[in-house]
């Protein structure tokens, strides 16, 4: 198969709310930088796909609102409306066609221009689920319980993930939060939405990230080195919650094991360095250690535990913080895969893996309830 | 330079709908209205149990076409002890807090209801308690989700 991959990365500032700009001049920075970083024009960039939410935006195809900003006058230019790394799936498959040198990749979430909770609840069905009021925050917090219930699994395992990554988050100098919490400050914070608190929940964040494509011809053209993408999975699971069984993800299942068969991956643990995942509630990694199978059923706290997916451990899971630290809507994901370049580029300063790392996976999901996920399998 | 003073624009958008609820929807609601009572439908290639009623089984890709009637009473499967506010579309203002969202799974079916919980002391919430309906009074009802006010603990 053609090789395609990552030849540059960037993203923006993240902040809860970025009040000096509009979403038009958040993108443009990130556009400019991630040309930068490729040591490339507008003009040599042969497409755009894009990655944004109408409801956010408030604007319905609210890319058309931003194709100014994203270099896309007179491209080829497409909407994913999804995590940006979907975008990059797309970009993918058409950059294997060959008829493609590369794409740029970019997404952006300026969520305090509305707010997380109208966001949400306007993505639940409107006869029963949005006259409850059910927002992302309530039905993370269902999905949290009804784990919990079934593996025994407690608070003090969640906050545990919360101190992980917020310790791992306090030495990397690009993310939002960057002090770390004991256990005593997570299980003191405020209950969000029982058993959610506010330490367990991730920040609000507003951000945009973007990557450049390119297939191995080009990037060896340009003497630029590639990150390989060498999987994809990507997987739906059923819409309405009562309806499935949310102790694990299913589909964050089914989209590893296609991710891992196209990689040719048989024991990820031990074939995979790292991993960078869209945790945006603690609970989240540890369903998805399992679903993404690292370990068994109810065994991720053990995991855990066992220092195997800290900075030190065999296995690292988000080494940047991950979500928890900040979590730009629309973005988190795409971050997940520029974090993971930066570390398998040996460029993650001040908080590069003391192991050497050649292989990873970045994952991102979208919709409540963890409905759809995405993995990523990169590799040099 | 001078600082730019930054500008905002402030901006409620009203969106105007007319959900059609069509024929398992309608049917769903119009009994919850006129006589109480809980419609599911059967798949009948998986025989799962479906409330509120779909109109294709997502894993058989089948149309579960026999109506099944439910009680009134299930168990809570899950809740959450809700503490954040929230503008409750039936009156337009926050919702008192906390209040309790729940998942029930209603004796004789398969898939759980999102609903609230007459509860919000954590001590008296657990998964597994026996809960039943409380309807608005039938004058009330207007053929929504919300002709049930709440579900109550009976354990
Ligand atoms: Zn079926």
């Amino acid at each position: 198969m053609k090789e395609v991959g990552i030849i540059a990365w960037a993203h923006s500032e993240f902040s809860p709310r970025n009040e000096g700009m509009s979403r038009n001049e958040l993108l443009y920075q990130v556009t400019k930088k991630v040309l930068e970083e490729a040591g490339m024009e507008i003009g040599q960039i042969d497409m755009v796909i894009s990655a944004s939410c109408d409801t956010v935006d408030g604007t319905s195809i609210s890319n058309a609102y931003v194709v100014d900003e994203m270099g896309a006058y007179m491209k080829e230019e497409s909407k994913v409306e999804e995590d940006g790394a979907y975008a990059l799936a797309y970009a993918y498959y058409r950059l294997l066609t060959g008829q493609y040198n590369n794409c740029l990749v970019v997404s952006h979430g300026k969520i305090s221009d509305s707010a997380p909770a109208f966001y949400t609840n306007m993505s639940c069905d409107p006869f029963l689920l949005r006259p409850l009021g059910l927002t992302g925050e309530s039905a993370a917090a269902l999905q949290a319980r009804v784990y919990a219930h079934r593996f025994g699994a407690t608070e003090e395992d969640f906050a545990a993930v919360a101190v992980k990554n917020r310790r791992l988050g306090s030495i990397n100098p690009h993310t939002q939060l960057k002090s770390p919490v004991t256990l005593e400050e997570v299980l003191a914070s405020p209950v969000v939405a029982s058993p959610l608190r506010e330490l367990t929940t991730a920040p609000v964040t507003d951000g945009a990230a973007a990557v450049i494509m390119a297939t191995g011809e080009y990037a060896r053209e340009r003497g630029k080195d590639l990150v390989r993408v060498e999987g994809i999975g990507f997987s739906q699971d059923l819409y309405y919650p009562g309806n499935k069984d949310l102790s694990t993800s299913a589909s964050a299942k089914a989209a590893a094991a296609m991710a891992y068969r196209e990689a040719q991956v048989k024991d990820p643990l031990r074939e995979l360095d790292f991993a960078e995942i869209t945790e945006q509630h603690a609970f989240y990694e540890l369903l998805l250690y399992e679903a993404l199978g690292w370990c068994g059923p109810g065994e991720g706290r053990r995991l855990l535990a066992e220092g195997v997916t800290d900075r030190e451990g065999e296995f690292p899971v988000n080494p940047s913080g991950g979500a928890l630290c900040a979590n730009p809507v629309m973005s988190a994901g795409l971050v997940r895969v520029v974090e993971c370049c930066r570390q398998l580029t040996g460029t993650a300063e001040g908080y590069q893996l003391p192991k050497p790392v050649r292989r990873a996976l970045a994952h991102a999901c979208s919709g409540l309830f963890l409905q759809s996920n995405l993995a990523i399998i990169l590799g040099i | 330079m001078k600082k730019t003073e930054l500008l905002f624009l402030k901006e409620d958008v009203d969106i105007p709908y007319n959900w059609a609820a069509g024929r398992y929807g309608s049917l769903f609601l119009t009994r919850l209205r006129d006589e109480g009572k809980f419609i599911g439908n059967r798949c009948p290639s998986c025989g799962k149990v479906y409330l509120p009623p779909r109109v294709v089984c997502g894993p058989c890709f089948t149309p579960p076409e026999e109506i099944v009637e439910l009680g009134d009473t299930g168990t809570l499967v899950s809740y959450s002890v809700v503490n954040y506010p929230f503008i409750d579309p039936e009156t337009g203002s926050r919702r008192p807090i906390p209040y309790t969202l729940g998942y029930i799974r209603l004796d004789g079916c398969d898939t759980y209801l999102s609903h609230f919980v007459d509860e919000t002391d954590p001590a008296k919430l657990t998964p597994g308690l026996r809960v039943k309906a409380v309807f608005r009074p039938r004058e009330e009802r207007t053929g929504r989700l919300q002709d049930v006010l709440h579900f109550k603990i009976v354990d």
